[in-house]
């Protein structure tokens, strides 16, 4: 259903959905790296170091920690030693020498290199892969892959502003969409350009991660880009600098321009639709301008709509959350030390007294879905405004494990890892108590507490089939790249959700007009 | 029309007979006296428009100065000595006289003019640092609101200032009615009947009835820095030029840059809303953004409307004014002086008239050509010193990222707003702390909530480059803030008490030890204690703050959780010993309130 593009950015590649940007799973991150150098090889005793720091700081701050004895099995695991459990619980690991030991017993140099594939940064890759089995969806990011994150999260992008993917028939990097004022697009780039050539290299037979390579640098270098149309022999070379480039994650219901929306689903409505793509920390800032816009506009109510909505930073949800409320619990959060915290919002509130929708989904949301654990802070900030009675809910609730996760920092510049450090629990009106269920035990030493599980319990549920929602994703990247199909477009897909939720801001709508 | 020199220095005031010092016969243009005068900055922070807009007043705070503009020739006709600090300035509806406070002295100043130099007619004194007056369209009342003494004055006008000259209109203190917050400004509406009044450093607004000052609301706004109040064109809404501090917000370089820590409003409320004394005063209003990423539009200051709507701000911090037409969507913006604080514009609304604080001119600014039409210097300035050029930098948005914010913005004034901030003066985010105020700091150290910081130079330069995101400061700059920041007296004491009753309180105090602590002189220690308080992130070690000017704090501990005084005490028990009886509480807070 998806269609792999490239986003070519200041330091590397990320593979987007049709609709929004997503970072690079462990499995992309494989699939996409190939390279024709030969990638450095880890050592036996750098993976026991590397793995025995990991398993020291997830011990320490990892709000469900698991025990040692887990990690040091998915260690193996993540290697290809087919069950390690009875070799594991053979041993005692008390000490970085203990585990050192275990593992030269347990991996020969031999099959250890073998087993390392051909990822660029194959120490990441190894540790991604250790932690596919370990509770929390935890993630290893290199320097430069942290960087490249950051600078999606901040939306401070630096880049050229293309998106590619491999033209297979030509096999060449090929050009899906330059972005309004990027660097590329103003030194003359079109949409299906060929990529020929990047600076001194030829990019003939190079894969598309080799090319994104290429492409990437810091804020202010130059790059030249060689191009041609697919079906012209004319080049053309492109020269530019490479320049942040920021994303909309605001998004309107239909492109009037390249950088203009459409608010209305109806010409007449005074119900806008705001689609926010993922949640940065540009989100607010956009949100507090939209408002104006649409006042102006003489919109009265609004319907949001989160599906496949991408949150890495909580942080950003927070002040996303506390915009649009006026003051209240937005949800509480437990960390490793089962302290809770309950997070306020300040007073005063974006789109006040409008009536508001928010329209859910279980695909892109949750963990389970496109975006897995992407979607956690779009679906607290769905739950903050239906306990604060600010917003209905509509579509699926999508099932979540609710860690919230943060970057920590390792020791000696070896890169970020992505951890979750707490979880959240939704504010509920008083009457309603949220009950702790017992979880799973940790297998040894690990830390899991009782869990309090919860879901969102949208007021109108409706659902999409897969056919509904492959159109609607099609529809909506259309709309973001605006090409010809979005330009020709007469009539959005059929979304039952978009339409109940435009029925119940309607109302309410209608209802509050009615009030004397 | 014009005053008799002769009659200046014999008049008697009705309430508070004085003779008028000697400083306010001098004028611009007479001799020896003049030289000392124009040694001194001036600090223009009001302007008066007269004579059919040919005549510009400017209200000079530091040498308590008025100078007069003919803005026909774009030239200082004179400068006239009326105060010893100039801290406000409205016309008369008679168009014969001038009505000023003096925050130094204490009093309210009647001026008229000899030709077109300024005199002063009767002083009469009201409550202590009166910062604002406004007149009531028939000249018969005004009302002056003091900022430390946190009270509204009524005083009375007989004959009226709508009856010409002559006689010198007596002075009437009719009424003093105390406010809930330290008041910065003041509007007159609903035909006088009404007083808005709004928090000088925090974001309450109070609605009190003009009659017999009762007070009819007071409502807390998501606001803080409230500097421009005006009503709109069409009197429907009250419009507020201020800023918002974000308490969830981080002070990263990304939320500074995204605007999600800290924001400078044009807010409308709708007027009927303000006046009721319930209900959602936001409801109905709107907030509009000043500045963008990349502009910040740092320290919404001085606010006008003119007849056809267009609403003119101008920005302390940025030394811009921007100003916007009645159905345009956006600002737009141009530079003038150094911190313009106060604007006026010409009746058709074409030029803005602009008092540039710090650079002691009045910029005159075309608007409809976006362009500054003249630059007028009121005289000769003075070399800076160390203080002027701190206070320059304390005040300049310009020392943050993109202009979004200066020192001023949390720190008032060099006080507190009052609000929540998550900055890494603990070493960590996620635990937001009550911006401290800076007066008095000097003799405080050490600094930050956890004492973390040994000394002032060394807080200043991690305030500016940490959490504004500012460019780096030199040696001499640090020393400059250091030196302003140093200069800041702690808040006067709101209320005086009499000795015997501060005695007691004293005693309390002594007696449940608070003086471990906080101890005499300063009213702090350099340690860090436990207390029983913990932040969000588990840490209970805390330095405690000086409780000198107390009563102008408020909401109090860390994180805001006492919203008074008494509750410190009543409702959080803090380090009291045993229980306190009702008449030891009043005795320990009336102490305090004295500090």
């Amino acid at each position: 259903m998806r269609q792999l593009i490239l986003i070519v950015v200041g330091f590397g590649l990320f593979a987007i959905s049709l609709s929004a940007a997503e970072p690079p799973t462990p499995e992309k991150a494989t699939r996409n790296k190939q390279t024709s150098s030969k990638p450095a090889i880890v050592t036996v005793e750098d993976y026991a170091r590397n793995t025995w720091d990991l398993m020291e700081i997830i011990r320490g701050r990892h709000v469900e920690a698991p025990s040692r004895q887990e990690m040091i099995t998915a260690s193996l695991q993540a290697v290809g030693i087919k069950d390690p459990l009875d070799a594991v619980r053979k041993v005692t690991v008390n000490s970085f020498d203990d585990y050192q030991a275990f593992i030269k017993n347990n991996l020969s140099r031999e099959t250890f290199a073998e087993k390392q594939g051909n990822d660029l940064e194959p120490m990441v890759a190894l540790m991604n892969r250790m932690f596919r089995p370990l509770p929390g969806r935890m993630r290893y990011l290199s320097v430069n892959e942290f960087k490249v994150m950051e600078q999606f999260n901040k939306n401070r992008y630096v880049g050229t502003g293309i998106q590619i993917r491999m033209n297979a028939q030509e096999k060449l990097s090929q050009v899906v969409y330059c972005f309004p004022n990027s660097p590329a697009r103003n030194a003359g780039m079109k949409s299906d350009d060929l990529i020929l050539q990047v600076n001194e290299t030829k990019t003939a037979d190079q894969s598309l991660a080799a090319t994104v390579q290429l492409l990437r640098g810091n804020e202010g270098t130059d790059v030249t880009i060689v191009v041609r149309q697919p079906a012209a022999t004319e080049e053309r070379t492109c020269k530019m600098t490479r320049a942040v480039v920021p994303f909309e994650t605001v998004e309107g219901f239909r492109r009037t321009s390249e950088i203009t929306w459409d608010y209305h689903v109806e010409p007449a409505s005074p119900v806008a639709y705001v689609r926010i793509n993922s949640i940065k920390s540009s989100t607010l800032h956009e949100l507090r301008k939209l408002e104006v816009r649409l006042q102006n506009e003489g919109f009265q109510a609004v319907v949001l709509d989160l599906r496949y909505c991408v949150v890495e930073e909580i942080h950003d949800a927070q002040l996303v959350a506390d915009g649009l409320l006026d003051g209240g619990v937005l949800w509480r959060v437990r960390d490793a030390q089962n302290n809770f915290k309950e997070l306020k919002a300040d007073r005063d509130c974006l789109f006040r007294g409008w009536p508001m929708a928010i329209v859910i989904d279980k695909r892109g949301m949750g963990v389970g879905g496109e975006n897995p654990g992407m979607g956690v802070g779009a679906e607290m900030v769905a739950s903050a405004l239906q306990s604060q009675g600010r917003a209905a809910l509509v579509g699926e609730a999508p099932d979540s494990d609710h860690f919230i996760h943060e970057y920590l920092q390792l020791p000696n510049n070896q890169g970020y890892l992505w951890l979750p450090t707490a979880v959240a629990e939704r504010a509920l009106p008083q009457q309603r108590k949220l009950v702790a269920t017992e979880q799973a035990p940790a297998i040894g030493d690990g830390r899991r507490q009782p869990r309090v599980n919860w879901k969102l319990e949208p007021h109108h549920i409706v659902e999409m089939s897969n056919e509904q929602d492959k159109a609607w994703l099609e529809w909506r990247h259309d709309q973001v790249v605006y090409g010809k199909r979005a330009r020709n477009a007469e009539k959005s897909p059929e979304d039952p959700q978009l339409d109940e939720a435009f029925k119940a801001a309607d109302l309410a709508l209608k209802s509050l007009r009615a009030r004397p | 029309m014009s005053m008799r020199a002769s009659e200046i220095g014999v008049i008697l005031l009705l309430t508070n007979a004085i003779l008028l010092p000697a400083f306010s016969s001098h004028s611009l243009h007479s001799s020896s006296a003049d030289k000392n005068e124009n040694a001194k900055r001036r600090h223009p922070i009001a302007l008066v428009l007269t004579n059919g807009g040919q005549r510009l007043y400017v209200a000079n705070q530091r040498s308590g100065t008025i100078s007069v503009i003919d803005l026909a020739t774009q030239k200082v006709e004179a400068e006239r000595v009326v105060a010893r600090s100039l801290s406000s300035l409205a016309a008369a509806p008679d168009g014969c006289h001038l009505v000023g406070t003096d925050d130094e002295s204490h009093e309210v100043i009647l001026i008229g003019r000899d030709g077109t130099t300024p005199t002063v007619l009767r002083r009469v004194e009201v409550s202590r640092f009166p910062v604002q007056i406004r007149l009531s369209a028939d000249g018969a009342s005004a009302f002056v609101i003091s900022l430390w003494s946190a009270e509204v004055t009524k005083v009375a006008f007989t004959p009226p200032l709508s009856s010409g000259a002559e006689p010198i209109p007596q002075i009437l203190i009719e009424k003093t009615r105390e406010l809930p917050f330290a008041p910065g400004q003041a509007l007159l509406t609903a035909k006088d009947q009404k007083l808005i009044v709004t928090d000088a450093f925090g974001g309450r607004l109070a609605v009190l009835n003009t009659g017999d000052l009762s007070l009819d609301s007071v409502r807390a706004l998501p606001a803080h820095n409230i500097r421009g109040l005006a009503l709109s064109h069409d009197e429907q809404f009250l419009l507020l030029g201020h800023q918002n501090l974000s308490s969830l917000a981080q002070t990263t370089r990304d939320d500074v840059h995204w605007g999600n820590l800290l924001t400078n409003n044009l807010r409308k409320l709708k007027l009927e809303r303000v006046l009721a004394a319930e209900g959602d005063i936001l409801r109905e209003g709107r907030t509009d953004l000043i500045g963008d990423v990349g502009h910040g539009a740092g320290d919404p200051s001085g606010l006008t409307v003119t007849q056809a709507g267009r609403v003119i701000l101008a920005l302390g911090g940025t030394n811009e004014i921007a100003w916007r037409d009645a159905n345009a969507f956006e600002f737009r913006r141009v530079k003038v002086g150094r911190r313009p604080t106060a604007v006026v514009a010409s009746a058709d609304g074409r030029f803005a008239y602009v008092a540039n604080t710090f650079a002691d001119s009045i910029s005159v600014v075309d608007l409809d050509k976006s362009s500054v039409h003249a630059e007028i210097a009121l005289g000769p300035t003075p070399p800076q010193t160390s203080v002027d050029r701190g206070e320059m930098l304390f005040f300049d948005a310009n020392r943050s990222l993109e202009g979004w914010f200066s020192c001023h913005s949390c720190h008032t004034d060099g006080h507190t707003n009052g609000r929540l901030n998550d900055n890494l003066g603990d070493g960590s985010f996620g635990a937001p702390k009550r911006v401290l105020s800076l007066r008095g700091v000097k003799d405080t150290g050490p600094y930050a909530w956890n004492g973390s910081v040994p000394d002032l130079n060394s807080q200043i330069r991690k305030s500016i480059e940490t959490t504004m995101h500012g460019p780096k400061l030199d040696e001499s700059q640090v020393r400059d803030l250091a030196a302003f920041v140093g200069s800041l007296r702690p808040p006067p004491p709101r209320k005086i008490v009499d000795e015997a009753t501060r005695q007691r309180g004293r005693l309390v105090f002594e007696q449940h030890g608070c003086d471990d602590c906080h101890a005499p002189t300063t009213y702090t220690s350099p340690k860090t204690y436990h207390v029983g308080l913990a932040d969000e992130e588990g840490r209970t070690a805390f330095n405690p703050p000086s409780l000198r000017g107390v009563s102008q704090g408020g909401p109090y501990f860390h994180d805001n959780r006492a919203a008074t005084l008494e509750d410190v005490f009543l409702v959080h028990k803090h380090q009291l010993k045993n229980e306190l009886s009702k008449d030891a509480l009043q005795d320990l807070l009336s102490f305090l309130r004295n500090l």
